[in-house]
């Protein structure tokens, strides 16, 4: 009864529109295009070509193009935008949920302490947050919630709490008392009270709150924190490492600390471990690494079985990439804290004889990262600087293939394959299907590839063989078939004697053979000198790799070598024992343990 | 307020009790931030007594009483023109958003159409990231050579102007008043809309016209509502980083260097933890001041207004 005059009032106070309101209105509209403009012009400018974009006077009629936005795509812009969402609302979220019962109480229970509280929770703000930002990594790190959404959306909450609290407590305080007073002498609780009385009649409240904790959170994300740390702490590193390689290397201790270095131990001859690690500690020119991915190579079954490398116990792992974590004081600076990196892990003295003439993967002192001394199965290993390679923003899983294949294109830089030659290759497993590329990429005519399993043949014709032998009786009548004279070339992927021996059969006049897959020291072969007499024959061998990680990681970005179909298992390191069975049954191609 | 208790009689009574609701409501909230933001705090204090700097571990990490902060205090001249600094520019970023604000708030707290057009488009500029908006800025407008602003008064006949060069305050100014005017509106908008049509009606039958109705009745039942947004604007405006950061970077010289900035250049730049860390403390009490400074002359102001 009471809604009609109401209502009549309304309709009355709507029609009463003062002189002047068009003109208002016309004002609002032109502010609201103004304070727009900028937006609109940031979109417009989005579709334009760098050319129209800085033009003088400004270009209203361009071409749009939508290369700015396909770039911002290629960079992976959803995957930050969807972290930015989760944690703006989840933020909100937090704080809306503490916010509200504490603004409730400090507006409808204020006591004599009620300034206090509220001044001391605005004073929470006032400290610059760049300020709290070492010790917020440090306690973070502590606790485990470092680099993680859930210590980012509790950090937010903490942020907006005193927004909400605040703003809250204002529109609730305008609430008339006597309605709530009248609630709870009806015995209505906390809940029922704030769902049916106090959030309705503050709702354009609490909606401005809601929207400014969001955007605050939003906001908050781009400019100092989560990501931008690593990344101010790899702009600032890469201006001068030096500098701060003692800083990096006690907040890497820091970060070590915090949780546990987990690694994978040949402990004695065929006896794995997985354990905790000590932390490992970089010298002066090192550089400490946080693995990523980790392949298992034919060389780690031999390492096991006691053939090559040790002493143990000894962490294995040659195959790898990941970020630096921290270099040392006396780095060069070509790599940085925070750049993604694989690891040749060939270590020369460069002072003896053959690495003064340059053949530096016969250094007398040779050591190796996971075959001599400690190497990636590991949540963190050591590298010397010049033995560490940035990588760009190639992936980390793509990274770990850089050491197979410059051992490869060293193999086939000394072969030195003439143009339109014929090739063969004993092997399909990962080594062969790079070889197979590289050798189709280094101007062999045709590759016929020769392995025991099909499913690795199939793989191999996909990489670009043209043609593919399954191994066994018919396998000789076969190649004949192919090519009647033989291969200018042929090559062993597999380091089984018995093959090695027969790759002669095969091999055309003035032909060149390749020593590739690893035997076991003690193996001999039978080899007719007569017919490397008689036949022109040239033999190769070729041992790990020589100042080729650089070309193979140009192979590897440019994307003349396909490696994502060789990666066929990706185990953690908890698993290594599965991982290493099932990388020497032969049943997968390339296993690789990624810590994470 | 005793009567809950009696008509609540069962065990969980004492849940009614005003003090249980006071305290049990509040106290999450607190423990919270208090957990959440006075970690860091103590240990920022704490390292504001050492001298750390991470360059120089062979230094160590001495503790020097506050050494830190009679330096701060009496020998370092940067930091004396980052609160100069800071000042002027909170001041005006505060001022000119809260004029701004207050003007579309009143604009838009009428009916007429598309109404709801112009509140999205005027909110707007806040959700814009400040880097964001720093960068367009700077990039689209303010550029001497193919900025827009350039082109809109070379075009009336005026000189070109590098406005970052020349106005570098005046540039962060009006990049971050474009940003925090929305703020104020949202907070003033949604303050006008408590305030009751009778009021005003009442106001009009007296004969009030629409300067006396603003200036007697609006203003003054909004004045919580200005204190509310000028206090959390300052606090979140004595903050400000990303426009500084990607538009002057400080500069020229230590025209723009605020004290958030030179924090971070002393954190991350210098990278002496237990210098940065004295300021950070130093801004505290900085904030703490303006902070009470400015609410004891709002709620004057508005205590006379009510009473004028």
């Amino acid at each position: 009864m009471i809604a009609a005059p109401e209502k009549r009032l309304q309709a009355a106070r709507r029609i009463q529109i003062r002189p002047g309101a068009l003109g208002l209105n016309l004002l609002t509209y032109a502010i609201a295009l103004f304070v727009f403009f900028p937006i609109l012009w940031t979109v417009l400018t989005g579709f334009k070509r760098e050319v129209d974009a800085a033009a003088t006077p400004p270009v209203l009629l361009f071409d749009a193009t939508l290369e700015n936005f396909r770039a911002v795509f290629d960079a992976n812009y959803l995957s930050y935008f969807n972290n930015t969402v989760l944690l703006s609302v989840g933020s909100t979220f937090v704080a809306l949920a503490l916010g509200l019962p504490a603004a409730y109480s400090l507006a409808f229970h204020p006591s004599k302490r009620t300034p206090k509280v509220l001044s001391w929770v605005l004073s929470t703000k006032m400290l610059p947050a760049v300020g709290a930002l070492i010790p917020l990594i440090v306690i973070y790190k502590r606790v485990g919630l470092f680099d993680s959404r859930l210590g980012m959306i509790l950090l937010y909450g903490a942020f907006n709490l005193p927004l909400v609290i605040w703003m809250m407590r204002s529109f609730f305080a305008d609430l008339p008392k006597e309605i709530l007073e009248a609630a709870i002498v009806d015995g209505a609780g906390f809940l029922q009270i704030m769902t049916r009385i106090v959030l309705p009649l503050s709702a354009p409240g609490l909606a401005a709150t809601a929207l400014l904790s969001v955007i605050f959170s939003w906001n908050e994300r781009r400019t100092v924190l989560g990501k931008d740390v690593r990344r101010l702490d790899a702009c600032r590193r890469a201006r001068d490492p030096r500098r701060l390689a003692g800083a990096a290397l006690a907040r890497a201790r820091t970060h070590l600390r915090s949780g546990e270095v987990k690694a994978a131990y040949y402990q004695a001859r065929n006896e794995i471990d997985v354990r905790e690690a000590p932390d490992p500690e970089p010298g002066p020119s090192d550089v400490l690494i946080r693995v990523r991915a980790c392949g298992i190579c034919g060389t780690d079954q031999h390492i096991y079985d006691g053939d090559f490398g040790g002493p143990f116990p000894l962490i294995g792992g040659h195959e790898l990439a990941g970020d630096v974590i921290a270099v040392g004081r006396d780095v060069l600076g070509d790599v940085a804290v925070g750049q993604r990196v694989a690891v040749n892990p060939n270590v020369f003295c460069g002072s003896c004889f053959y690495c003064r003439r340059g053949q530096v993967n016969h250094c007398l002192r040779w050591s190796a990262i996971g075959v001599t001394r400690d190497g990636g199965f590991a949540d963190y290993v050591i590298a010397p600087e010049a033995n560490t390679y940035p990588i760009g923003d190639l992936g980390y899983e793509l990274a770990a293939f850089i050491e197979p294949i410059s051992c490869v294109v060293y193999g086939v830089k000394r072969l030195r394959i003439p143009v339109g030659a014929n090739a063969l290759i004993y092997g399909a497993g990962p080594i062969g299907l790079l070889m197979l590329q590289l050798v189709a990429h280094g101007g062999a005519s045709e590759v016929a590839v020769v392995d025991l399993k099909q499913d690795k043949l199939d793989m191999a014709r996909q990489l670009g063989a043209s043609e593919a032998v399954l191994a066994g009786p018919t396998a000789d009548d076969a190649l004949r078939e192919i090519s009647v004279l033989g291969f200018d070339v042929v090559i062993d992927c597999t380091g089984v004697p018995a093959v090695v021996e027969h790759m002669f059969t095969h091999v055309r006049n003035e032909g060149k053979l390749l020593f590739f897959g690893v035997n076991p020291t003690e193996a001999r072969v039978a080899v007719s000198p007569y017919d490397v007499y008689r036949k022109d024959l040239e033999i190769y061998g070729s041992f790990a790799l020589r100042y080729t990680f650089q070309d193979a990681l140009a192979l590897m970005q440019s994307g003349s070598i396909d490696v994502a179909p060789l990666l066929t298992d990706r185990l953690p390191i908890d698993r290594f024992p599965e991982a290493f069975e099932l990388a020497g049954s032969g049943e997968a191609l390339k296993v690789q343990i990624q810590p994470e | 307020m005793e009567t809950p208790l009696e008509l609540a009689p069962g065990r969980l009574a004492f849940l009614r009790s005003p003090s249980a609701y006071r305290i049990g409501l509040l106290l999450p909230a607190l423990v919270y931030l208090a957990v959440m933001t006075q970690a860091p705090f103590l240990v920022t204090l704490w390292y504001s007594f050492h001298n750390w700097i991470l360059t120089s571990p062979e230094l160590g990490h001495r503790w020097i009483g506050l050494d830190n902060f009679r330096y701060e205090l009496t020998e370092d001249p940067i930091f004396r023109t980052a609160i100069f600094n800071t000042l002027q520019i909170t001041a005006g970023v505060v001022g000119g958003s809260l004029v701004l604000g207050l003007g579309f708030a009143l604009l838009l707290n009428r009916r007429f159409p598309l109404r709801g057009v112009a509140r999205a488009l005027m909110i707007a500029p806040f959700f814009v990231m400040p880097t964001v908006n720093a960068v367009v800025q700077k990039n689209l407008f303010l550029n001497p050579i193919f900025g827009l602003v350039n082109w809109v008064t070379t075009s009336l006949g005026f000189d070109r102007v590098d406005w970052l060069a020349t106005y570098p305050k005046l540039g962060i100014i009006s990049m971050a008043v474009w940003q925090w005017a929305p703020f104020m509106m949202l907070i003033l908008l949604a303050g006008l809309q408590g305030i009751s049509d009778e009021v005003r009606e009442a106001a009009q039958i007296d004969g009030a016209g629409p300067i006396t109705e603003f200036r007697r009745i609006t203003l003054p039942l909004l004045g919580p509502y200005i204190e509310l947004a000028v206090l959390l604007g300052l606090i979140y405006i004595l903050q400000l980083f990303g426009e500084i950061f990607v538009a002057t970077q400080g500069g020229p010289g230590t025209e723009t260097t605020t004290i958030p900035y030179y924090v971070y250049q002393t954190i991350s730049q210098a990278n002496d933890v237990g210098t940065s860390s004295a300021q950070g403390v130093l801004a505290i009490v900085f904030s703490a001041i303006i902070a009470a400074l400015l609410l004891r002359l709002l709620t004057r102001t508005f205590r006379r207004e009510l009473t004028a």
